[in-house]
């Protein structure tokens, strides 16, 4: 089957199966910045923006991605680049694999709520695991990032 | 799961249709949880594009469409002002915020998901569900009856109430199913205890609710005495996740600790 969505700016058709994920679809043809992770809904690695909020790709099917807007961190280059800044600052990079669904998530939360709590932050993220560091230096980082963006 | 076909709907007439061609046609919800489910789908009927993506409030209501997401859900003022907040609450423990832009309420309730957080906070309020062509019935009542469904879940109507709530989910990390989930509502004189993943699907304690509703103080004799109510009346089991026993004791725990909270606002 045909879906048709707009991705990182561009108006793309894509041929899917009723059975593909949007993860599939997007590394078959070669978007390799969504890592797949646990590939069951859990880690989100997988995490893209479908109309500017975060969405774990290996749960959304590919014909439900039809007609809207996908953004990866391919068409949020300057703001990720932004965001790694901090993580850098803080040392919260080590293997780097959760990092482009993390970015995307902090990405949305700055955009979805204003002025957020240290809680309203950690619930935001707890979907996106990391299993190299103890999340405080991250959290470190997401604060300072929302702290230059107010 | 595997689909054979994937059919986007016209109207909800034809979506109606489609479904009871073939008895392994099925609704898309969410999506959410297809992967984890076995059985394969001869055509699966996506009902977006229809209008089921609306959250209507009115003055005695709030009106949600079957494919509001559960974040969606859980950020509208109107369900964060339920019972201060309990309702949200539950929505915000269901994975992360990844999923919950996926997952929608008409899916979740249509699958009558045992492990359900919503559902087991839903329960508490007077909740009606209604389906196409032309059914209405409460949460309980659906709940509680078996077989495939075969009208089409549309919308889910809450009556909005200026009572209080608790809600309790218990599970080993964040990011697990509840190993039991506990909420408690009250309004006036009127008490609702509701259990999930005992691990059987959400119930209310009718037992215990007529047991608080006599009450003229709630001492904590007659708190501890709805507890053990709650556990004598209602059927716990062992999975993997937790056995009897352990459900049990966190079921005496957390009513008691929902009935002080909420009796105490």
């Amino acid at each position: 089957m045909k879906v048709k969505f707009n991705l990182n700016g561009r108006n793309r058709e894509f041929d899917v199966s009723e059975n593909e994920y949007l993860l599939e679809t997007l590394r078959n043809n070669h978007i390799t910045s969504v890592k797949n992770g646990c590939n069951e809904s859990t880690c989100g690695v997988c995490t893209v923006l479908m109309d500017g909020k975060p969405v774990l790709s290996c749960t959304l099917l590919s014909l439900r991605a039809d007609g809207h807007k996908i953004t990866t961190v391919d068409g949020l280059q300057k703001e990720v680049e932004e965001i790694s800044h901090f993580f850098g600052e803080e040392g919260a990079d080590q293997c780097g694999f959760c990092n482009t669904g993390m970015a995307l998530t902090i990405y949305a939360l700055k955009n979805e709520i204003e002025n957020p709590t240290d809680d309203e932050i950690k619930d935001y993220i707890v979907g996106n695991l990391c299993r190299c560091t103890g999340y405080h230096a991250q959290f470190k980082a997401i604060k300072s990032y929302l702290e230059v963006k107010k | 799961m595997e689909i054979n076909q994937y059919h986007k709907a016209k109207s909800i007439e034809e979506a109606y249709q489609i479904l009871n061609e073939n008895p392994k046609n099925s609704i898309l919800g969410g999506g959410a949880w297809l992967k984890q489910s076995s059985p394969s789908v001869n055509t699966l009927v996506d009902l977006v594009g229809l209008g089921f993506d609306q959250i209507i409030e009115t003055k005695d209501t709030i009106e949600i469409g079957a494919l509001v997401t559960l974040h969606e859900l859980e950020s509208n003022p109107a369900i964060k002002a339920l019972g201060g907040g309990f309702v949200s609450e539950s929505l915000s423990e269901i994975l992360g915020i990844g999923f919950r832009n996926i997952a929608t309420i008409g899916g979740t309730i249509a699958g009558r998901y045992a492990f359900s957080d919503i559902i087991t906070s839903l329960l508490t309020l007077n909740v009606k569900l209604v389906f196409f062509p032309k059914r209405e019935i409460s949460l309980e009542n659906f709940l509680n009856s078996k077989g495939k469904v075969t009208d089409i879940l549309t919308h889910i109507i809450i009556q909005k109430s200026p009572g209080k709530g608790f809600f309790k989910k218990v599970s080993v990390t964040a990011l697990e199913f509840a190993i039991l989930n506990i909420a408690v509502f009250q309004q006036g004189n009127k008490y609702q205890i509701s259990l999930g993943s005992r691990p059987g699907a959400p119930l209310l304690s009718h037992e215990a609710s007529a047991f608080l509703d006599k009450q003229v103080k709630i001492t904590e004799d007659i708190i501890e005495q709805t507890a053990q109510i709650v556990l004598d009346t209602m059927k716990f089991g062992n999975n993997k996740a937790a056995s009897e026993d352990y459900r049990k004791t966190l079921a005496k725990t957390y009513v008691k600790r929902g009935i002080k909270e909420v009796a105490s606002k």
